[in-house]
């Protein structure tokens, strides 16, 4: 059973703001940070859940977030390698899906790998464009906590960076959320170079956890051997 | 494509502007381009190899560079990413998503023979979804990373794992010493 995590009241204080983070929560269009960071710019629908049905709550600063792993295309691609900072830029353009970790690692495991699993049944198949999705291996999910993303900053002569985190449950997916950044430099240069410094911290962030491999993928899988990063949950499923 | 195949190797030649413009030459095949990238990496590395050796042999003291086995391996790794990059898309990775620019290719390569050539352990590639191209480097902890902006200047960050630098490099210009000790300590792709 879901349970309430935030506890700020889901009553509709603010009407605007209301609004507007119902008008985010419906939002399916690119590019998809830049219309939240235009319509949210100080982030406030954080604290205001985006999907009243389907949503357990707005995501709280102790909670603890997975991101999948899958490859192509997160590792450096197009060749299978290593996990890079390339990992995380979503957090900019269309939004980086996690999950919301609801009880213990133990009990939760189980449904963020099935769900990751989910994630690539439909690779190869075509998109609403006509491109067919590439395929992709679920190998396992990095952890951190949504205080440590929150809390993300970069040098601060370079400019600065908010990141958010947004519960953007789904249908059949009600711990689905998306962290998303507002970079803010008073040059394009500086940009790139906070752009650049935020997915290394990111990358520093994914290389403490750890992946938590799948129990469908071998401990000797060559693609999870060559992300080259620590290897959790070994024992479980298989060898 | 005539001017690059009979371009004269080595040194001189990534020096020269005519790697820069060379991208203007260039079919626009993209098979073609590819073989092309494969090729002169192979002759720029060889060139780079021999006069470094040419160097060491005339030198009294130790060469700050050699290209070793495993660099030679993995410059061949990093031209054959490149290749690979080249062959992709735009929707590669989603919608937005696109392929390097043949200028941000020749660009790549230069300024990774650049770093071989300084002493650098030849990096790893990468790719954002924009079609930048970089290197990383990374050790336990230790991360450097660079990406190659088609300004020629060029981004960059190293961390311990705690403490971050980062800033701008140019190919003319030596290369950052804080990526350097990050580099050396750091496995390329050796597969």
């Amino acid at each position: 059973m879901l349970q309430r995590l935030f506890t700020q009241s889901r009553k509709k204080q603010n009407p605007l703001l209301a609004s507007t983070c119902e008008y985010l929560g419906a939002f399916e269009g690119v590019p998809r940070v830049a219309e939240f960071i235009s319509k949210d710019p100080e982030g406030r629908c954080q604290t205001i859940t985006l999907s009243e049905k389907y949503s357990p709550g707005p995501v709280g600063d102790v909670e603890t977030l997975a991101r999948w792993v899958f490859t192509p295309p997160h590792v450096a691609k197009p060749l299978p390698g290593q996990l890079s900072d390339t990992f995380f830029e979503d957090i900019e353009s269309n939004g980086m899906s996690v999950q919301r970790i609801h009880c213990h690692w133990s009990r939760s495991r189980g449904d963020i790998h099935h769900l990751g699993h989910r994630q690539v049944e439909n690779d190869g198949a075509l998109d609403a464009n006509g491109i067919a999705r590439p395929v992709r291996t679920y190998l396992g999910a990095i952890k951190f906590s949504a205080r440590e993303l929150r809390e993300l900053t970069v040098e601060a002569e370079s400019g600065s960076c908010d990141v958010r985190i947004y519960d953007t449950a789904e249908d059949g997916n009600p711990l689905h959320a998306e962290a998303m950044v507002n970079l803010v430099a008073d040059t394009k240069k500086k940009k790139t170079a906070i752009r650049q410094q935020l997915r290394v911290r990111l990358y520093v962030l994914a290389e403490r956890s750890g992946i938590f491999k799948s129990p469908l993928i071998s401990k000797t899988d060559p693609h999870l051997v060559a992300l080259n990063i620590a290897v959790k949950d070994a024992e479980l499923g298989l060898q | 494509m005539r001017e690059l195949s009979t371009a004269t190797l080595g040194l001189n030649y990534i020096a020269s502007s005519r790697l820069g413009r060379a991208s203007d030459v260039l079919d626009d095949d993209k098979d073609y381009f590819v073989g092309v990238i494969a090729h002169q990496f192979h002759h720029l590395r060889d060139a780079i190899s021999k006069r470094s050796k040419d160097q060491y042999t005339r030198s009294q003291a130790a060469p700050p560079f050699q290209i070793t086995g495993s660099a030679d391996v993995s410059l061949g790794r990093f031209a054959e990413a490149l290749g690979a990059f080249v062959a992709l898309e735009n929707g590669w990775n989603g919608p937005q998503s696109q392929g390097p620019t043949q200028h941000a290719v020749m660009l790549a390569m230069h300024s990774c023979l650049q770093l071989v050539q300084a002493g650098f352990t030849a990096p790893n590639p990468k790719m954002l979804s924009d079609g930048t191209l970089g290197v990383f480097w990374k050790s336990g902890t230790a991360y450097a990373a660079i990406d190659f902006e088609e300004d020629g200047e060029h981004v960059w960050t190293v961390t311990d794992g705690k403490n971050y630098k980062s800033g701008t490099w140019q190919t003319a210009e030596v290369a950052p010493k804080a990526i350097y000790s990050v580099a050396q300590k750091t496995e390329s792709i050796t597969r």
